[in-house]
């Protein structure tokens, strides 16, 4: 309602005196029968609450202009609100006006302006009284301990004379820079605060310890000020606030809010944290039903890990399902391998409990199989035939060391000699001789051979990646989208010919920028020795997260249910060769736990 | 007669208001035993006959005491209480109470009431209020309309002397729950801006507080262990009640009680009891925060904290409340009259009776009212049982607001509005009121919508109304629980069965009285003593069978002499 409109409803001139307002509402309230008349009723509420608004903007437009949701909360002194309003002259927001008690914060994000302000009001005071010095590295601060008037009681845990030391606002601030401006130094990236060091976390409890004492004897209007304060901060630092965390909900009744409708955010988001952590704390003692599941789920897997021997199934659906349900961010304690391997339905338990509520996710993880660890053996030629004993002319002999030659240089470069190779990783080097050999009895053109010899060294530098894993198993397989990029000019039966058999058709031509960054990593790894015989490596499987799978979706285009079959190699030639391409990109450009484990099995 | 009650907890009272060439004034009406609050216990006696108030006290720590009290903690709930061999709910109990004050008022103005106010903790859910409803009409009283305790006491308060009175804060602690309002007046309007409470918390726990804390050390030997466990805590509830007044004038009191002969005694200390109390006062903050929170007041900016209920009468709960608010609490009104006396003036204003001419109280709804609904959740599921609040806690009644919902299943032909009160997301944490069952026309998911509108009148009765736009039906529900339905259908069956209680009679209620002690103390005692006390009754008891009231007088006096000396130095 507007003001105008108020006054009609009210039936007096627009007024700035608060009296007469009540005195019209009065007249008004008192000529009608509010429950025959209950929209009336509304609106004439509505019209006072309106013209008394505008009533005070007309008394101090300032203040309202200027209206700082947190001015004058700042310290909180013993003496309580009567002191406060002495030291601090700039009076208290009108009340009525005042919205700082529904300021809770948002969960995390930037520090809010507000909460600046309760610690800036603090600060001028900060010199004069106590002489309390400005904040301090970590590192000083740990040796200034002995120094400083006001860490050693609580290190030593003498709150009691601590309080005499150091007034409550000095410990709220005290706290404020723990948890949130005294950082260590911490890795890019890294997303959340680090926690808390021990003789941190000793003097944040110790602080906090103040703090809440202060709240507890303080009046209601201080106790709700500490209470918002501190749910904001605990929120805002979240993990490091987390030692700190029971002790202030117990004080402050932050559970007795949980599930309620007006459960302010901060405490909604700090109650789902505080469940957590218990539910952390009582499944990690071994008398726990789900303790096993939990160690299970927990314990580091490596690739070929299985599943535990001893672990229930049912115990496992359980915690996976109560975790996702009641602690969702618990979940990144589970290795993501073992929920995997866990994750996989299990016969009849498809479409049943959690993984049919699973399955209604946008798109639900996939479980990655390698179809074809092997097509072939680069064994040494001999191994089927031993090769003719031919004599060779010198001028044939100088031929072949020429193709030999000339193949070394097209796969590694010009740098690289067959003299060079024998040095550098004789049984390649026996390879290719032999595989001339070869050639020459069965009669195949210079270009079959070194088609030949490419297709075995592109194999060892693959399966050695396998093997090394970390960059080298990422640029291999950067090399190999590449490759099958190049395959699929071609045709897509071209493509998954080189994916399943890991021949290259000779009608596939790979652009030049492809073979000179597959030259440089070919003499990256002959140098570093990873191009010996491959070794045999067991089929794998991986997790591929709903994440992945959207994003190949997308680089596709390919419908859903034809991405999955692709992946679990059915459908259309073109289709799998286009997903395991996006799949890769996907992969390499992503930081997912699994991303290794999807790498390997590709 | 329009009358005024105060249904307590721990006591109850009477009042009504009474016009005068100056304007009026509300007054109490004294029970049969000349005092103005009527304990809120009721016992059966052994002969099938009802006793109402302090008598009934008196035989609650007896043998075959079959006396209850502290039942209006069971309103709105369907526990029964077995008293003798009859089993009574706590609204017929309390129908009881009421029928003892109806009585009371007859007697004293010789014309039988027919109508009340009643008043109920502002914190009373709907069940609660319903259940104190039926509790009036099984007395044969018309209940013309229930009013929050805290706002009762702030109209006796505030008409004290008629000023303005920026918002102050009414601190309600009485036996067994605890309530906050917020309230201004200003010309002649008396607004209630905020009611909290927490209707599990009252006097009644600090007594538990102070029995719990002395009963291993008073009873080493086991003792109480020995009698009948209902008895016990009544021993010990009423020996707590008597440590818990004296530790309001001393820094320590005695904790005694006598049981079977043997006296069992200890001392109480005012830091041990705030010690103990310590977890309750903490529970008396949460309610303040959050009226003040709802009503956007500041603290500072209250006028005056206001003390209702004799649980205030504690010196550690007035310590508490001058450290909640940094200032000391008003404590001008009577703790134990303001709430019946504002009662009293709210049937003046229902009346229309000279001087109250310019008097309008507006309250509010201290629940969130709202309906289930389900919704689909991010990960695709559908999440049920989720509350979706029409009216906000603390909206000035009458209210009517509404919202729009609409079908979720595709083809869905009836929509089920289940009713809610309560503050909880999630409907489980919630009262359930009632449904209502509308048929909608078979449509895809989300196409039909529905408008629920809800209406909040000043009694606190809820009608809700739901209109589909699409069809043009209209459905209207009158909010009646299961309960309610079945309690209309025997209410008069159950008014009869009350009424054919046999009552002693008003008149006797004295004698009663001391009867009732003199049973007390014979159990209490042993040997020579029990037998005093018995020859003693005996002979008052002949007394009463001749009829004369001289040698009744001098019976009771030489009895009540005795039993008086007793109690003030026990023979140990």
């Amino acid at each position: 309602m507007t003001p105008s409109q108020a006054w009609t409803v009210l039936k007096i001139a627009k007024t700035p005196d608060v009296a007469a307002i009540r005195r019209a509402y009065a007249e008004r309230l008192k000529a009608m029968d509010i429950d025959r008349d209950v929209d009336g009723y509304a609106r004439l509420r509505e019209a006072r609450d309106a013209a008394l608004r505008w009533a005070r903007m007309q008394a101090k437009p300032e203040a309202e202009e200027e209206f700082d949701p947190f001015a004058g909360i700042t310290p909180l002194d013993e003496e309580g609100p009567g002191a406060e309003a002495d030291a601090h002259p700039e009076a208290a927001p009108e009340p009525e006006a005042s919205s700082w008690l529904y300021a809770a914060p948002a969960a995390s994000g930037e520090a809010d302006p507000s909460l600046t302000t309760r610690l800036s009001g603090a600060a001028p005071k900060l010199d004069v009284t106590t002489g309390f010095s400005a904040a301090q590295a970590p590192a000083q601060q740990a040796i200034a301990v002995a120094r400083d008037p006001f860490t050693r009681p609580v290190l030593l845990g003498l709150e009691a004379t601590s309080d005499a030391v150091m007034p409550a606002w000095a410990h709220e601030q005290a706290l404020y820079r723990l948890l949130l401006t005294d950082l260590p130094e911490q890795d890019d990236g890294q997303d959340d605060l680090p926690p808390l060091q021990g003789w941190e976390e000793a003097m944040a409890l110790g602080h906090l310890k103040a703090v809440l004492r202060h709240a507890e004897t303080a009046s209601v209007t201080a106790f709700d000020e500490i209470d918002n304060w501190l749910a904001r901060i605990l929120a805002d630092a979240w993990p490091r606030s987390a030692p700190l965390l029971e002790p202030a909900a117990a004080v402050f009744g932050w559970e007795s809010e949980r599930g309620q409708v007006s459960e302010r955010p901060a405490v909604a988001f700090l109650n789902a944290r505080l469940r957590g952590l218990r539910f952390r704390e009582k499944v990690q003692d071994p008398q726990h039903p789900l303790h096993k599941a939990w160690a299970e789920l927990t314990k580091p897997a490596q690739q070929g890990s299985r599943k535990g021997w001893f672990v229930k199934r049912a115990d496992v659906v359980q915690l996976l399902d109560g975790v996702r349900k009641n602690f969702p961010e618990l979940e990144h304690h589970f290795d993501p391998w073992r929920v995997a391997l866990w994750d996989k339905p299990e016969g009849d338990d498809v479409g049943t409990g959690w993984f049919s509520k699973g399955r209604l996710w946008l798109f639900g993880a996939i479980i990655l199989i390698q179809i074809l660890r092997f097509a072939f053996a680069d064994r040494a030629p001999d191994t089927s035939a031993p090769p003719p004993p031919v004599t060779l002319s010198a001028a044939e002999i100088a031929q072949d060391g020429k193709i030999i030659g000339d193949a070394i240089a097209a796969i590694f470069g010009p740098e690289i000699t067959l003299e060079g190779l024998k040095s550098l990783q004789p049984d390649l080097a026996a390879l290719f001789s032999a595989n001339r050999t070869i050639a020459r009895s069965d009669g195949s053109d210079e270009a079959a051979y070194r088609a030949k010899v490419h297709d075995l060294v592109r194999e060892r530098m693959y399966m050695t990646a396998l093997v090394e894993k970390g960059p080298l198993l990422a640029d291999v397989q950067r090399l190999r989208a590449d490759l099958y990029r190049a395959a699929r000019k071609a045709g897509a039966a071209q493509c998954m010919a080189f994916i399943r058999t890991r021949r290259l058709d000779r009608q596939v031509v790979v652009p030049d920028a492809v073979l000179s960054a597959e030259r440089k990593l070919a003499v990256r790894m002959l140098d570093a020795h990873q191009l010996g015989p491959p070794q045999r490596i067991a089929p794998g499987n991986a997790k591929v997260p709903g994440e992945l799978v959207e994003k190949v979706i997308t680089l596709t285009g390919i419908p859903d249910e034809r991405v999955r079959k692709a992946m679990n190699g059915k459908g259309s030639d073109a289709d799998q060769c286009a997903v395991t391409i996006a799949l890769i990109d996907a992969t390499l450009g992503w930081k997912g736990k699994e991303r290794e484990g999807i790498l390997s099995v590709l | 007669m329009l009358i005024g009650i105060d249904l307590g907890t721990t006591n109850s009272a009477v009042a009504l208001w009474q016009n005068s060439e100056n304007g009026g004034e509300a007054v109490l009406v004294p029970n049969a035993l000349g005092g103005l609050l009527t304990p809120s216990a009721v016992s059966v006696l052994p002969d099938g006959n009802t006793l109402v108030g302090a008598a009934a006290l008196e035989r609650m720590a007896m043998k075959d005491g079959a006396t209850a009290t502290s039942f209006k903690r069971l309103m709105g709930t369907d526990r029964k209480l077995k008293l003798g061999r009859k089993e009574f709910s706590a609204e017929e109990l309390s129908a009881l109470v009421l029928m003892s004050l109806r009585d009371d008022v007859t007697a004293h103005t010789g014309t039988c009431p027919t109508e009340a106010v009643i008043t109920v903790p502002a914190y009373f859910n709907d069940r609660q209020r319903k259940a104190t409803r039926r509790a009036g009409e099984l007395a044969g009283l018309t209940v013309r309309r229930l009013i929050n305790e805290p706002t009762a006491a702030a109209l006796a308060f505030g008409l004290q002397d008629k000023e303005e009175r920026e918002p102050f804060l009414v601190f309600d602690l009485g036996g067994g729950t605890f309530d906050v309002s917020i309230v201004e007046m200003f010309e002649g309007i008396v607004e209630v801006r905020a009611s909290a409470g927490d209707n599990r918390l009252g006097g009644d726990d600090f007594n538990s507080a102070i029995a719990t804390a002395v009963r291993g050390r008073l009873d080493p030997d086991g003792l109480l262990g020995k009698i009948d466990e209902r008895r016990t805590e009544a021993l010990l509830l009423q020996a707590a009640e008597r440590t818990k007044r004296a530790l309001s004038d001393a820094q320590e009191a005695e904790f005694a009680l006598t049981v079977d002969g043997t006296r069992l005694s200890t001392t109480v200390t005012a830091s041990e009891f705030e010690a103990q109390a310590e977890g309750l006062i903490k529970r008396l903050r949460d309610p303040v925060v959050r009226a003040l929170r709802d009503s956007q007041i500041d603290a500072a900016s209250l006028s005056e904290v206001v003390l209702v209920g004799g649980a205030t009468r504690m010196p550690l709960v007035r310590k508490a409340i001058t450290r909640l608010f940094g200032r000391f609490p008003n404590s001008t009104i009577h703790p134990d009259h303001a709430v019946a006396l504002g009662a009293a003036i709210q049937g003046g204003l229902i009346a229309r009776d000279g001087g109250l001419e310019e008097i309008r109280i507006t309250d509010v709804c201290p629940f969130t009212l709202g309906i289930e609904t389900a919704e689909h959740s991010t990960r695709g599921t559908v999440q049920e049982g989720l509350f979706s609040p029409i009216i906000e806690r603390n909206t000035p009644v009458p209210v009517s607001r509404s919202g729009v919902y609409s079908t979720m299943g595709e083809k869905q032909k009836q929509i089920t509005v289940r009713i809610y009160q309560g503050e909880a997301r999630e409907v489980s944490g919630n009262v359930f009121l009632g449904e209502l069952k509308v048929p909608v026309p078979p449509r895809p998911a989300g196409e039909v919508a529905i408008d629920v509108r809800f209406s909040y009148d000043s009694s606190g009765l809820l009608e809700v109304d739901v209109e589909v736009p699409l069809t043009g039906t209209k459905h209207n529900l009158m909010i009646i629980d299961e309960e309610d339905r079945k309690a209309a259908k025997d209410l008069d069956a159950r008014r009869k069965a009350l009424a054919a209680l046999k009552h002693h009679p008003r008149e006797e209620a004295t004698n009663q009285m001391l009867l009732a002690r003199a049973e007390r103390c014979y159990e209490e005692f042993l040997g020579d003593v029990r037998a005093v006390v018995g020859d003693r009754t005996s002979q008052f008891v002949a007394a009463l069978d001749s009829q004369d009231p001289r040698r009744i007088a001098d019976a009771a006096a030489d009895l009540s002499g005795l039993l008086d000396m007793l109690e003030a130095h026990p023979p140990l």
